[in-house]
């Protein structure tokens, strides 16, 4: 009879049967790690396929020609030479912009105050088509899918726009609608919609700007000429390739027509790879995906420790029939088969949910993506083939984790196996070296720890599989501390004097003394101001690395804000700069080496050039952010701008609100644009508060499986404790106290896994910092760091969920047989 | 194996003896079983004073644990009323039958029950703790010195020997200093020397301290050591004689 396998498998039902709970529990603890790992696993492709369609789309450009600020061409001289040059061929298309900063005063579309900078996009107006039920507007190259409402006109220069739609969303301004530019004038917004460039909020000189604190307005080109006071001219030209075309090349070859047309044209002429948005969302779909990765490894790991550790005891309660097997002789082959078949159950019931919740986290996260990615195509089709994957790892893993319990069992001599006190029983483990030492309490109070430490392999692996989750919890929470911090750092050295001060960038550069300036001074809305250079530049370092900065010269007199250098000197003279910490770092120099700044350098009244100047770098100031740099006042003459300013810096009296202050100043001529002194860490905030809502859901996932963990384990214990139970409820211990042991035994073991799953955290956290974000977003410097609030939330997570979990077995204490349970015949 | 009075012990409910510590009156334990009732217990009447040594008697089935576990406030009479120290606890609460275990009754199993995770002077210390005694720790290593296990309090259960287990069992029950030992099967996982031993402890005990010891056994060798020894069979109380106890040289098994 024992031959067949029918017995075997009707043996194995019983067994399902009576212990259904703890299959379909140890099945969902799985599930859980199957499911977000085959979940998450998608992620990138989801992320990749849409960048993809998004800017095919839209034609994203393959060259760009960007005047240096202040620099403008003839309208139509940039496409005539994209045509002149050799490879004019491989040339599908070329169209002029012309792009100018500008101060958005929403106000009238918008539930509030809506009064921040922008930027003006003047763009060649086609007629438009519709792709993939989308509706593509403006120009054939860098074009603009519309969201809501209309796209632009095909022709006549009425004042119409396109507004970015993150924009909108984040200030609540629906189409159509009306909307006040620098200068006063009025566009009418027609339609909400963006282009290749503006899916991600890059700010003036590449800062980082929030969605809902600059905005991207698409006008006709005409319209945009008439706003910015420069009729008839251009400053920018997308160009469009063959597929295959040399980049490089045809990049020199217009760089050379250009310079040659137009002698004394500042400009640089970059490709695809250069726009920072674009960039950001290829290297964060890579680096978010690697980042999943570990993260679904830690909770499959974590549900894997735990179903290893359940199942094991789970065979290890069969141990006795096993033996009872052995004592009979049936073959070892053979007894392995039903504590595999538990194995094997778990594993279907493990992936059969783990697919069910794998499907919820992919319908979750498509959701996610298609509103939070800021493309107009979104491609989240479901990726069975990377679904499969992670399904079958789950799958392999309760059967490996049922076999080496199987074997270990399999290994005990008969007579062992069959005696209740073996093992089972035993008080060893680490115990004994509690033993010896001195403990508070009486027994009551020892015998917590002493379980814990008694079964040392068993308690290892409930710490591992619930650190494993916990860290990824940690890590997560950390993320947010770490961008909170650098963001408090920024804020405590940016608003560390004048914090009310207003930035504002003027249209173009003017000398220092002019009467608008003057005039902006002595204005009831600025108690004091002061005025300086701010320019887009790179540098250089002695390796080569490059990378891009905004320098700020620091007014001579009385500056209503100054940086300080945590390290070196500020700047002197025109000959020296300071520089962020991190940019050092990444330059590879310390303060008195030399480095290059590439910058632009003006020839003439409306005509840059592009210099390389060696400069020493002073000093490193204590700014996170890698961007901002400085110099002397001095320091304009190495643009060529000795005298010129294009920003002030205005401290509104006591009083005067802000809102207040940027709507007397919009209308002021020569303003462009104007924020607040902690814009740019309001805009980080925001960002982070839609990344907060993730990891809150991710961080109640972990609450869930570490609560499953401690459940499971804790069902067991009491499985395997009854009789202690039994016992100490037949000496009179109320099943409070019993309870309230078993609490603390878990707490022990929640403090440990915390322990654990913090250093864990911190770890991947480090290297989600300084390796990972460090190559998508190396312009903020953000060092890793763990808020109390996270560690509390861990312990929450860890302790907290562990500690709960025998409350889950009251109800089971409450009805056990005592005396059955005391009587074990042997 | 000389016993002495351990430091601390409670003196039996009634130390005149005129009430009987244990008092059961037409008690009955059924059960529904499939469609069929089973008797465990049909109209048992026992009184056990203070300091007796009762053997209870029976094959197997007959009732004897039953009748331990409801002594026990274990499980609870079908009908009759159990009186424990003069108190009424057939209609006890569930929290009074915790307060009454740990206070007046102390248990010793066949197969030992220790706690794993604790060391035999730990286990010792759980019955005094449970029982609230103040001087737990000394009443603890007083009570295993009694046993003869003063030497082996720092070993923990898989250390010792099967003896040894039951003999820290036993000193975990007299630990706690109540009135009345139930013990049930005792012997039942022991060679005969070392039973032997263990019914000498249960014996001393129960005539220096004036505890009631109650021990339920299918061995009619065990009754012979019984000061009083109680039959069941069905469920019924078949006899209950007086026992001149043999002396423990004389006993085979």
């Amino acid at each position: 009879m024992t031959r067949g396998p029918r017995f075997w498998l009707r043996w194995s039902w019983r067994d399902l049967r009576a212990r259904w709970p703890l299959v379909i529990a140890i099945g969902l603890l799985l599930a859980g790690g199957i499911g977000l790992a085959a979940g998450l696993a998608s992620m990138r492709d989801w992320r990749i396929a849409s960048n993809d369609a998004s800017f095919a789309s839209l034609r994203v450009h393959d060259l760009r020609v960007e005047a240096e600020p202040g620099s403008y061409a003839p309208a139509g001289a940039l496409a005539r030479a994209a045509r002149r040059i050799p490879g004019a061929g491989d040339v599908t298309a070329a169209s002029e912009r012309l792009i100018v900063p500008t101060q958005l005063d929403a106000s009238a579309a918008a539930p509030t105050t809506v009064i921040t900078p922008g930027q003006i996009v003047g763009v060649e107006t086609t007629p438009s088509h519709t792709i993939d039920g989308v509706e593509v507007t403006g120009p054939p190259v860098d074009s603009v899918a519309v969201r809501d409402g209309a796209g632009l006109p095909a022709s006549g220069d009425r004042a119409v726009g396109i507004l970015d739609p993150q924009y909108a969303d984040e200030n609540g301004i629906a189409a159509p609608t009306r909307i006040r530019v620098a200068g006063g004038e009025r566009i009418d917004i027609v339609g909400l919609g963006n282009s290749p460039e503006t899916f991600i909020v890059i700010g003036p000189g590449g800062s980082f700007s929030s969605e809902a604190d600059y905005g991207s307005v698409f006008v006709p080109l005409a319209v945009a000429q008439r706003l910015a006071g420069r009729p008839g001219e251009v400053n920018d030209l997308a160009v469009s390739l063959a597929p295959g075309a040399d980049r490089e090349r045809i990049a020199a070859e217009l760089e050379r027509e250009i310079s040659r047309a137009l002698p004394g044209f500042g400009m640089s002429v970059t490709d695809t790879a250069k726009i920072d948005g674009r960039r950001i969302l290829y290297d964060d779909a890579d680096n978010d995906q690697q980042l999943f990765d570990v993260f679904a490894f830690l909770i499959l790991a974590g549900a894997a420790f735990g179903a290893f550790n359940l199942i094991s005891r789970t065979i290890e309660a069969q141990r006795r029939e096993i033996g009872i097997g052995m004592a009979l002789g049936v073959e070892r082959r053979r007894l392995a088969v039903r504590p595999l078949l538990l194995g094997l159950q778990i594993a279907v019931a493990g992936v059969v949910f783990g697919v069910l919740v794998g499907l919820a986290v992919n319908a979750w996260l498509r959701g996610l993506l298609t509103d939070q990615l800021p493309l107009p195509f979104v491609d989240t089709d479901l990726r069975w083939g990377r679904f499969a994957t992670r399904a079958a790892i789950g799958f392999a893993i309760p059967l490996l984790a049922a076999a080496w319990p199987v074997w270990r069992g399999l290994r005990v001599a008969p007579i062992d196996a069959i005696r209740v006190g073996f093992r089972s029983a035993r008080g060893g483990g680490l115990a004994p070296l509690l033993a010896r030492m001195p403990l508070p309490g009486g027994s009551l109070g020892q015998m917590p720890p002493r379980n814990v430490l008694r079964a040392p392999r068993r308690t290892l692996l409930t710490v591992l599989a619930s650190a494993a989750v916990v860290s990824v919890a940690v890590s997560m929470s950390g993320m947010l501390d770490s961008f909170r911090a650098t963001v408090d750092r920024n804020d405590a050295e940016e608003l560390r004097t004048a914090p009310t001060r207003l930035d504002v960038t003027l249209t173009g550069f003017v000398p220092a003394d002019t009467p608008e300036l003057r005039r902006l001074g002595s204005s009831p809305i600025a108690e004091r101001t002061d005025a300086r250079l701010t320019i887009p530049a790179s540098l250089r370092g002695p390796g080569g690395e490059e990378i891009d900065v905004v320098v700020d010269t620091i007014p001579a007199r009385d500056p209503i804000w100054a940086p300080r250098a945590s390290v070196g000197a500020l700047p002197r003279g025109s000959g020296q700069i300071l520089i962020a910490a991190s940019a050092a770092e990444d330059l590879d120099v310390t303060p008195g080496e030399q480095i290059t700044l590439i910058h632009p350098e003006r020839v003439s009244r409306d005509r840059f050039r592009t210099a390389e100047t060696t400069v020493t770098v002073s000093g490193t100031h204590a700014d996170p952010f890698r961007f901002p740099a400085y110099m002397s006042a001095a320091g304009a003459r190495t643009f060529g701008l000795a005298g010129q300013v294009n920003a002030v810096g205005l401290l509104p009296p006591p009083g005067v609100d802000e809102n207040a202050a940027k709507r007397a100043l919009l209308t002021e001529p020569g303003v462009a644009t104007i924020e607040s002194a902690s814009a740019l860490g309001d805009a980080l905030e925001q960002g982070l508060d839609e990344f907060a809502a993730i990891i809150r859901v991710v961080v109640a996932i972990a609450v869930l499986l570490v609560l499953l963990i401690a459940f499971n384990s804790t069902a067991i214990n009491s499985d395997e404790r009854a009789r202690e139970y039994a016992t100490m409820f037949a000496y009179g211990l109320p099943v409070r106290t019993v309870i309230r042991m078993a609490v603390v035994e878990s707490l022990i073991i929640g403090l440990l896994a915390t322990a654990v799953g913090v250093a864990l955290g911190a770890l991947i956290l480090s290297w989600v910092i300084n390796v990972s974000l460090e190559e998508v977003l190396p312009e903020l410097g953000v060092a890793s760091s763990l808020s109390f609030a996270t560690i509390m939330l861990a312990t929450i997570a860890g302790a907290g969920a562990m500690a709960l979990a025998p409350l889950l077995t009251v109800r089971r204490l409450r009805r056990m047989d005592v005396p059955s349970t005391l009587r074990v015949i042997e | 194996m000389a016993v002495t009075d351990p430091a601390g012990r409670k003196p039996p409910t009634d130390p005149a003896g005129r009430e009987p510590l244990i008092d059961l009156r037409g008690v009955s334990r059924h059960y529904a079983i499939g469609g069929g009732t089973v008797k465990a217990l049909d109209e048992v009447d026992l009184r056990v004073d203070a300091g007796e040594f009762v053997v209870i008697l029976g094959a197997s089935g007959s009732g004897k644990t039953t009748l331990l576990n409801v002594i026990g406030a274990l499980d609870s009479p079908t009908a009759g009323s159990l009186a424990i120290g003069g108190r009424e606890i057939t209609a006890a609460r569930r929290r009074e039958l915790f307060a009454l275990r740990r206070h007046e009754i102390g248990f010793i199993f066949q197969s030992f029950n220790l706690f794993p995770g604790l060391t035999a002077l730990e286990n010792v210390r759980f019955g005094a703790d449970v029982a609230g005694r103040d001087d737990a720790r000394d009443a603890a290593q007083a009570v295993l010195e009694q046993v003869g296990l003063g030497d082996r309090g720092a070993h923990f259960p898989h250390e010792l020997s099967g003896g040894e287990q039951q003999r820290v069992a036993i000193a975990r029950a007299l630990a706690a200093g109540n009135p009345i030992v139930l013990a049930d099967e005792p012997t039942g996982e022991l060679d005969f020397t070392t039973g032997v031993q263990i019914l000498e402890l249960l014996h001393g005990v129960t005539h220096t301290a004036g505890t009631a010891v109650l021990v339920v056994t299918h061995n009619r060798e065990i009754a012979r050591v019984a000061d009083r020894i109680v039959e069941l069979s069905s469920g019924r109380v078949v006899s209950d004689e007086p026992n001149e106890p043999a002396a423990m040289s004389d006993l085979r098994w």
